[in-house]
């Protein structure tokens, strides 16, 4: 069934065409979220604010158009105003070391320390260049979808694509580089 | 990871797939039964959307369009009795000459004398 029929069908109170559209989209909300807030727990907070507003306002979604970037623009709000409100709280400061120095010789660990690297990486960038990269190299939509989630023209969307790009090949080919002095 | 431009419009498999994997989060079902437990808290499958929850709101909005109705045929009703109770002294005189004068003159060969129309108004 087509998101639009689930949406709508939804919209009735169908809790199971509901339950299928979570299903559908929680990991793609969960991965937009979590580049946006860092943090997992925090990330599927929002992303659930995400999925229950989108459930209230699901009288505004024009079905004549995809569900994805109207959900993902409700999802990254929902993660920018829960990291807005953590700034507030000033809690937990996102750490600037590129990997731990005592990283694990084992090959799991070295994929864990790659992808805190990562993650640390993105967190260094601006929340709408973080949002940008992972829904246009994560999640394929395109600059155009990505616009209208952000609620930004299409040239700025490639500026920040194109700016996100650079600085996380960099930030990865540093950490590769101390890797590779390491061992 | 290929080189890229701010015109490449080809997503960086190598990049998109290392992000992925950096942001996957484990325990999908658990999240997706808490994002419906949540939503049913809300009220979803509780009778909203179902055919008399639809004719309930229907007849909600007819409740409202029938009393936005009558309040409007009320004030429109108040204004036309007001008008009528505000006509001039003239008017009034003039619509009972109307109702009084035409019976002789339409009815008479030639004009009536000063006596006979004075009579035919005093008539009760």
């Amino acid at each position: 069934m087509r998101d639009a029929e689930l949406a709508a069908l939804a919209q009735a109170g169908d809790r199971e065409a509901f339950g299928e559209l979570v299903r559908r989209y929680a990991a793609q909300a969960r991965r937009v979220a979590r580049a946006v807030l860092g943090h997992a727990e925090d990330a599927d907070d929002a992303a659930q604010d995400g999925f229950l507003a989108a459930l209230r306002h699901l009288g505004r979604y024009d079905p004549h158009r995809p569900f994805g970037p109207w959900l993902m623009r409700i999802v990254a709000n929902a993660a920018t105003d829960r990291l807005r409100r953590r700034r507030v709280r000033a809690a937990e400061p996102i750490p600037q070391a590129m990997a731990a120095a005592d990283a694990p010789p084992d090959r799991e660990a070295d994929r864990r320390a790659f992808h805190e690297a990562l993650r640390r990486a993105l967190a260094r960038l601006p929340e709408r260049q973080r949002i940008a990269v992972v829904l246009f190299d994560v999640e394929g939509y395109t600059h155009g979808e990505i616009a209208e989630v952000l609620g930004i023209p299409v040239g700025t969307v490639r500026s920040h694509v194109f700016h996100a790009r650079r600085a996380l090949r960099s930030a990865l080919a540093a950490w590769r580089d101390w890797k590779e002095d390491v061992t | 990871m290929t080189q890229g431009s701010p015109f490449d419009h080809q997503p960086d498999a190598e990049l998109g797939a290392a992000l992925r994997e950096a942001l996957a989060a484990e325990g999908e079902p658990a999240f997706v039964s808490r994002v419906l437990e949540s939503a049913t808290r809300m009220g979803l499958g509780s009778g909203r959307g179902t055919w008399w929850w639809v004719l309930e709101t229907w007849a909600r909005a007819g409740v409202a369009a029938a009393l936005l109705l009558a309040a409007g045929a009320t004030i429109w009703f108040n204004k036309a009795s007001s008008r009528a109770q505000e006509a001039t002294l003239e008017e009034v005189f003039l619509a009972t000459a109307e109702m009084v004068a035409p019976s002789f003159p339409a009815a008479a060969a030639s004009a009536p004398t000063f006596d006979r129309v004075l009579a035919l108004s005093l008539e009760p």
